[in-house]
């Protein structure tokens, strides 16, 4: 059985090509798909190739919100987002390796949503949303709406994710991660922390991953945002011993799976993380 | 498929391509380029790593048709009129090459580095390396050997 390879160049023509075949492979930078057994692949008999559709390197910049196209590479996003929005320019570069980062693109990474991958705790803590076109229109979605089940999402068959919306300039934010080695593997456990200073009173965001998803950890955001208002600008020594206590009883009551040793650890990542986006306290 | 892109500044035309086949491989076993190493074939370990585009990737994760129209540098075409490049004999002179396996994708990335930063710390190579393994664990004599490399550069 013969394969067809689409390399549309536009997004017009991508767009009929997935309504046309909705079971084909979307791709772009490829780090996934040639990873993947070649008897898994062997079901598919059409690529759609988007790495040509020009639409999808595009980026804008509104007031309160930066756009970039689902095609940008991890390393062009961490550039790009590093000072507007640098829990998820941090979490980018922790992606893989150089090479990989030059290839793989965060469109590919919110597609596959993979469990415990890098990005997902940070885009949950940015507040980040999936703009979603289909030859009807377009779509936004926050990003908690974004995986339905593990390994299920959003997505509908004539969609194509064509970009990825953050909120910018919030205030501080910082993404943590702990691995076996510092290059080409997923965290082990994961922390993301961002502050909405725009706000009239400051919220504190929380996400984390554990190799079991990426979820938010509202108690901690909580109890986070009400330290930060009574205790201002001071650095969260005080406050840290709490907070470590409260994100291990999450993570205990997140899921019972989690090893002892895991939540330890995910709790001594996540109180790094906010004492580093506390300690930036000139955007207070 | 049919493809056509180029390799060190030559054009290759190739028919009959799987889309699925990997750069690594036709490098090696359709165009004889064997300085490109395959070592992991999943991105782990960096030893086919070349440039497309001047930017560093896996060759073994670059689909045969995502080729189409670019340009690929390998580690033989590093090597100048006058000989090998500043990197590659810093390599020698630092003897960074234990078993070799690994030195044409560590080169690659050392370049990477160099044309992007010309006078990067111990620290900023050691981590543009992180994408590339020794399986002799000969790392510190390969970051001296870029370290040597990027002083001999901004020396010229």
């Amino acid at each position: 059985m013969g394969t067809d390879w689409f390399r549309p160049i536009s997004l017009e023509e991508a767009l009929e090509l997935r309504m046309t075949y909705p079971d084909a492979y979307l791709l772009c930078g490829a780090t996934h798909l040639m990873t993947q057994p070649r008897t898994a692949l062997s079901q598919y008999t059409r690529f759609i190739d988007l790495s040509r559709v020009e639409q999808l390197y595009g980026c804008h910049t509104e007031e309160c919100v930066i756009q970039v196209g689902a095609a940008f590479s991890y390393a062009r996003a961490a550039d790009f987002l590093a000072s507007t929005v640098p829990a998820v320019a941090q979490a980018c570069r922790s992606v893989g390796t150089p090479q990989v980062r030059n290839k793989g693109t965060l469109g590919g990474a919110v597609a596959l949503s993979l469990p415990n991958a890098d990005l997902p705790p940070a885009l949950l803590a940015v507040g980040a949303e999936v703009v979603l076109t289909s030859t009807v229109g377009s779509r936004v979605l926050p990003i908690e709406a974004w995986v339905c089940e593990p390994s299920q999402t959003s997505l509908q068959p004539d969609e194509i994710i064509t970009a990825l919306r953050f909120p910018r300039d919030q205030g501080p934010q910082a993404y943590h991660r702990l691995g076996r080695r510092a290059a080409f593997c997923f965290p082990e456990v994961a922390a993301a922390i961002a502050i909405d200073a725009t706000l009239p009173s400051p919220y504190v965001r929380i996400a984390m991953t554990v190799g079991t998803g990426a979820f938010r950890l509202l108690h901690a955001e909580q109890f986070a945002t009400e330290a930060l208002s009574m205790m201002g600008t001071e650095p969260p020594e005080e406050i840290g011993m709490e907070f470590y206590g409260i994100v291990e009883e999450t993570l205990a009551a997140h899921s019972a799976e989690i090893p002892e040793v895991v939540r330890t650890s995910a709790a001594a990542v996540a109180v790094r993380t906010l004492q580093e986006v506390w300690s930036d306290g000139d955007h207070l | 498929m049919e493809i056509t892109f180029e390799v060190n500044g030559q054009s290759h035309n190739l028919a009959g391509v799987a889309p699925l086949e990997s750069l690594a491989v036709i490098l090696r076993d359709r165009l004889g380029l064997t300085g490109t190493k395959i070592g992991c074939a999943t991105g782990h370990c960096g030893a086919c790593s070349v440039l497309i585009d001047e930017r560093l990737v896996n060759a073994c994760l670059v689909p045969a048709a995502q080729l189409q129209g670019h340009q690929v540098t390998t580690v033989e075409g590093l090597e100048t009129s006058e000989g090998i490049d500043n990197v590659q004999q810093a390599f020698v002179e630092a003897g960074a090459v234990q078993c070799g396996f690994c030195t044409a994708g560590m080169e690659m990335a050392a370049h990477a580095l160099l044309s992007a930063l010309s006078n990067p710390t111990k620290e900023q190579i050691r981590s543009a390396l992180t994408g590339n393994l020794c399986r002799c664990t000969g790392y510190q004599k390969i970051v001296d050997a870029v370290y040597q490399a990027a002083i001999g550069l901004k020396g010229v």
